[in-house]
């Protein structure tokens, strides 16, 4: 008679307890049958999971930081400080809160690079891709809302600049930096608008696009890029690519927690909305793509201003990167298109030029 | 006592000296490592189990 150890025979009476239960087996039967492509570019698959994994670190932060932040002019800077200062551990909370954000922007917009790249928004994904530019867009509207949270000078002034932007688009503008501000100006209604979109409206609409997201996912699978043969077996998602998956966590985890203990983040004296704004202050590195095309465009052309001008370029950039699947005749039929690749490449060089110049200027 | 309590408080509070924050990054390193070795021989023997 084999005699099996009791944690055995404790492991396996509660799976079945939870089986009995949940019923889970249909859902880890489909999880199965969805399959990973293996090939020289597979690596870049790990990237959409590491987004939803900042993006997990950003809710659980979020709601620590939530118990003690008091969103009004008088008290949010203060709060901000007894967090940092006082609370256990609230430094860590926060500089993970503030890190973990920044490489979710990164790895959204390395995911959307590789996504590209690969083509992967040909038919049937089409969807896919566009359920992703919006995710792009709303973690851009994260990174804006949450700036102004903590009430500080550059904050403050980098959001009144920041909010003033889209006043030049053409019919919709002014009632646009009305509806950001609350008012003419950034002041108590600014923060309590920013705030509700913050951490209320953004992360219930990207929650419900995330869904949308993932569940096409699991519908179509992985795509496999124009020309690509992959030669060794595809890889089940359920159990052994998610342990791959697992693994890419928790090395990003470690890359954070490096970021926050090595730089934490500091906070700036409170906001005085009377001062004058200071000297030099740039946005974030995420729209500093923005602020420098805002710099380098001459201030008007045959008459029109230039950030008239700006604004629509960046209109017509978001319509081709939402209709990019539709554009991109030649990827519909599974053949490859130069031409969309060196777009992508030019892209990339405008970006990191344009960022290098913002930060030597 | 209040006093001197929440002196105390004060002046230990808030971001930690960087000796502090390098030994909580070798501890949490350390850990996170050991986890990525139990995972990776988890995936090993599932691979293993399909063939991969
Ligand atoms: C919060 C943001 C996002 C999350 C959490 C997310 C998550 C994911 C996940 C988990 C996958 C499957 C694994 C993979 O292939 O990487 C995926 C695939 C995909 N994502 Fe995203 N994504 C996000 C943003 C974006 C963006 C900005 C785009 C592009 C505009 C995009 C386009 C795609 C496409 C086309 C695929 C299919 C890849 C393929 O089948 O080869 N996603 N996403």
């Amino acid at each position: 008679m084999i005699i099996r150890p009791s944690w055995l025979h404790f492991r396996e009476s509660s799976r079945v307890w939870i089986e009995d239960r949940l019923r889970l087996k249909p859902l880890i039967d489909l999880l199965a049958k969805k399959l990973v492509p293996r090939h020289k570019y597979s690596f870049w698959y790990l990237f959409g999971g590491l987004a939803l994994f900042f993006f997990i670190v950003q809710i659980v932060t979020g709601i620590l930081l939530l118990l003690y932040y008091s969103p009004t002019p008088n008290t949010a800077n203060e709060s901000v400080r007894v967090i940092v200062n006082q609370v256990s551990f609230g430094w860590l909370v926060r500089s993970l809160h503030s890190w973990s954000a920044n490489l979710m922007i990164a790895t959204v917009i390395l995911h959307l690079f590789s996504t590209y790249f690969m083509k992967a928004y040909r038919k049937p994904r089409e969807l896919m891709w566009v359920s992703g530019v919006f995710l792009l867009f709303l973690v851009l509207g994260f990174g804006f809302t949450g700036y102004l949270l903590p009430w500080d000078t550059t904050a403050y002034f980098a959001t009144q600049i920041g909010t003033e932007i889209p006043r030049s688009i053409p019919v919709l503008g002014e009632f646009i930096v009305r509806l950001l501000r609350g008012g003419e100006f950034i002041d108590e209604e600014s923060l309590k608008r920013l705030f509700a979109l913050h951490v209320v409206i953004l992360p219930l609409i990207t929650l419900a696009v995330v869904l949308f997201h993932l569940i096409l996912n699991q519908v179509h699978g992985t795509s496999i890029p124009i020309g690509i043969r992959s030669l060794r077996e595809p890889i089940p998602f359920f159990p052994n690519y998610l342990f791959r998956d697992a693994i890419a966590w928790i090395a990003a985890l470690i890359l954070l927690f490096g970021l926050c203990l090595i730089f934490p983040v500091q906070i700036g004296p409170k906001a005085d909305p009377f001062a004058s704004a200071p000297v030099g202050i740039k946005p974030e590195w995420y729209f500093l793509t923005l602020y420098q095309t805002l710099r380098i465009v001459p201030a008007a052309i045959l008459g029109v201003n230039s950030e008239t001008i700006v604004n629509v370029c960046v209109g017509i950039a978001g319509a081709f990167l939402l209709m990019t699947p539709m554009i991109d005749r030649k990827a519909r039929m599974e053949q490859y298109s130069s031409g969309f690749t060196w777009i992508g490449v030019v892209a990339i060089f405008y970006v990191i030029i344009a960022i290098s110049l913002a930060y030597l200027t | 006592m209040r006093d001197t309590l929440s002196q105390h408080a004060n002046t230990f509070a808030g971001i930690p000296d960087i000796g502090t924050r390098i030994t909580l990054f070798v501890v949490i390193t350390f850990m996170l490592i050991v986890t990525i070795l139990l995972v990776y021989f988890k995936m090993r023997e599932s691979d293993d189990k399909k063939g991969i």
